[in-house]
């Protein structure tokens, strides 16, 4: 019985597991020979700024059962309720600014700049379902398909900012489809939701990240808040516009990468000058400029940290 | 020995629901009703009372109600569902319909008269999302631009929110903080709409 148990809440742990794929996995050189064309799409399902919220973890630490979930769910529902009323002031400064349109028009300009891509139409879908970046892909005349998902949010304390976009470069034409063999043929004339953008029929992946402190941050959420917000949250506005283009930057390096960077930047940095931690994983400076310092993780993927975040 | 077998099995069944409900990506889709929350005064008591020398004073002309989004469609996700709209205009104008349960407005249709305060409103943001796994959020936020006699008064900008535990992943609960969110916020252009009566209310009917 015990095993059964096991095995019946192992099992979706497992499936999910077996979907993994690694987060980053560079252009193949042969491909920016036959792009043709590129359209950009951000799937955008975030609408305004939003503050981190851990999850309470008593059923976890108590083996379980109904009453500590219940009291999970109490403790998040009061940290959701605190977080959201903290977080209105910056909402409020930032009522007209449009995360997704500075971020489509960071990856348009930086994008352009990469010849061999022949950047296209850039738009953005609020929608984010397998469906939805199908029909996104369907509805694409373009020899390729780049996703570029994006997530902003700030830290529980409100001292940080997080931005994190996944982009994924999918074929949409025979040619492209080629360089990732029958799985990405079969998808083109396959109805199944999720096909012609599973991700391990992608071309390209990554995971570029932004990170930067409040100003005259301190362990005070609303002091934090209202620091951002501040003058029709010019700070805010000012550090998601630098963050857009810095992942932008980012990405458009990284897609021009030489095999002998794509060798390196898929090698462990063990330990050395320059090194850098960032969330947990161990990474490299690859650039440094005014603002800060370019970051290669281990895992592949790339950050941009701004000088007073790198202060911490 | 059976009631640990029913454990485990509804421990195994709810396992692989869960699995199930992470990949189910039907839609959530929202009524083209306001419905005022069930339980809760939305508007102040004082001002829902009948009668009174102030009573239908406030003449209201609502003359245009946009959505500025770019899909007017999309709600917002929760628990990996997209979230729709059937008619975000009519829900938003339903709810505005529902401001003549103030005794004081009085909402009328056709050509607006040079003392009608008439309003413009604009759908800026009306969107769920998750926070934790248990918890959503709604936001929504209008512009109302009024004017009279064919002038600009002002605009102001409304911000509603809801914020709940989500026990199922059913409609009612998502449209009930919708509804919500949008009758917090109808409360506070409520109490702005009869002070930009002021003048055609009479000192008894003004409350605040």
């Amino acid at each position: 019985m015990r095993s059964y148990l096991q095995f019946a809440i192992l099992l979706p742990l497992v499936l999910c597991g077996a979907c993994a794929t690694p987060p980053y996995q560079p252009l193949p050189g042969t491909a920016r020979d036959i792009i043709s064309s590129t359209d950009v799409v951000l799937p955008s399902k975030q609408n305004e700024i939003y503050v981190f919220v851990p999850n309470s973890n008593v059923a976890a630490a108590t083996g379980g059962g109904l009453i500590p979930a219940l009291i999970d769910a109490g403790i998040n529902s009061v940290r959701t309720s605190k977080a959201e009323t903290a977080v209105k002031p910056l909402r409020d400064s930032l009522v007209d600014f449009n995360f997704d349109e500075a971020l489509g028009g960071e990856l348009k300009s930086s994008l352009s700049e990469v010849s061999w891509m022949h950047v296209g139409n850039v738009r953005v879908i609020k929608e984010v379902t397998s469906d939805a970046t199908d029909r996104a892909v369907t509805e694409s005349r373009a020899g390729a398909v780049l996703f570029a998902t994006p997530d902003y949010r700030l830290s529980n304390d409100g001292d940080e900012l997080f931005l994190s976009v996944n982009v994924s470069l999918f074929p949409n034409d025979d040619a492209l489809r080629a360089l990732k063999g029958d799985k990405a043929k079969a998808a083109s004339s396959s109805t199944r939701a999720g096909s012609k953008t599973a991700q391990e029929i992608a071309l390209y992946r990554n995971t570029l990240k932004f990170k930067a402190r409040a100003p005259g941050a301190t362990s005070d959420r609303d002091r934090n808040v209202a620091a951002w917000s501040a003058d029709n949250g010019a700070a805010m506005r000012s550090i998601l516009k630098l963050g857009a283009a810095k992942v932008a930057l980012m990405l458009a390096d990284d897609l021009q990468s030489s095999p002998e960077e794509i060798a390196a930047n898929t090698k462990t940095y063990v330990m050395g000058p320059g090194q850098v931690t960032i969330e947990g994983i161990t990474g490299r400076i690859v650039g440094t400029d005014d603002d800060g310092e370019t970051v290669r993780l281990n895992d592949g993927t790339m950050a941009f940290v701004t000088k007073a975040a790198l202060e911490r | 020995m059976v009631k640990r077998q029913t454990i485990c099995t509804a421990a195994a069944l709810a396992s692989l629901l869960s699995l199930a409900a992470c990949a189910d990506q039907t839609p959530i889709v929202l009524s083209a009703r306001f419905t005022p929350p069930r339980g809760a005064s939305w508007l102040p008591a004082d001002n829902v009372r009948a009668g009174g020398r102030g009573a239908g004073s406030c003449r209201i002309h609502l003359a245009e109600i946009r959505d500025l989004r770019s899909d007017p469609q999309s709600m917002g996700m929760l628990q990996n569902r997209p979230v729709r709209a059937t008619d975000s205009i009519s829900w938003v104008r339903s709810g505005f319909d529902a401001l003549s349960q103030d005794s004081r407005i009085r909402l009328v249709d056709g050509a607006a008269a040079d003392d009608d305060l008439v309003l413009r409103v604009e759908l800026i943001n009306a969107y769920v999302m998750g926070i934790t796994g248990e918890t959503r959020a709604v936001s929504i936020v209008l512009r109302v631009r009024y004017e009279r006699g064919g002038a600009m008064l002002d605009d102001q900008v409304y911000r509603g929110r809801h914020d709940a535990l989500t026990w199922g992943t059913g409609e009612s609960e998502t449209q009930a903080s919708f509804d919500t969110a949008l009758a917090q916020l109808l409360g506070t252009v409520d109490r702005d709409i009869v002070a930009r009566c002021g003048a055609g209310l009479t000192a008894g009917a003004e409350l605040r």
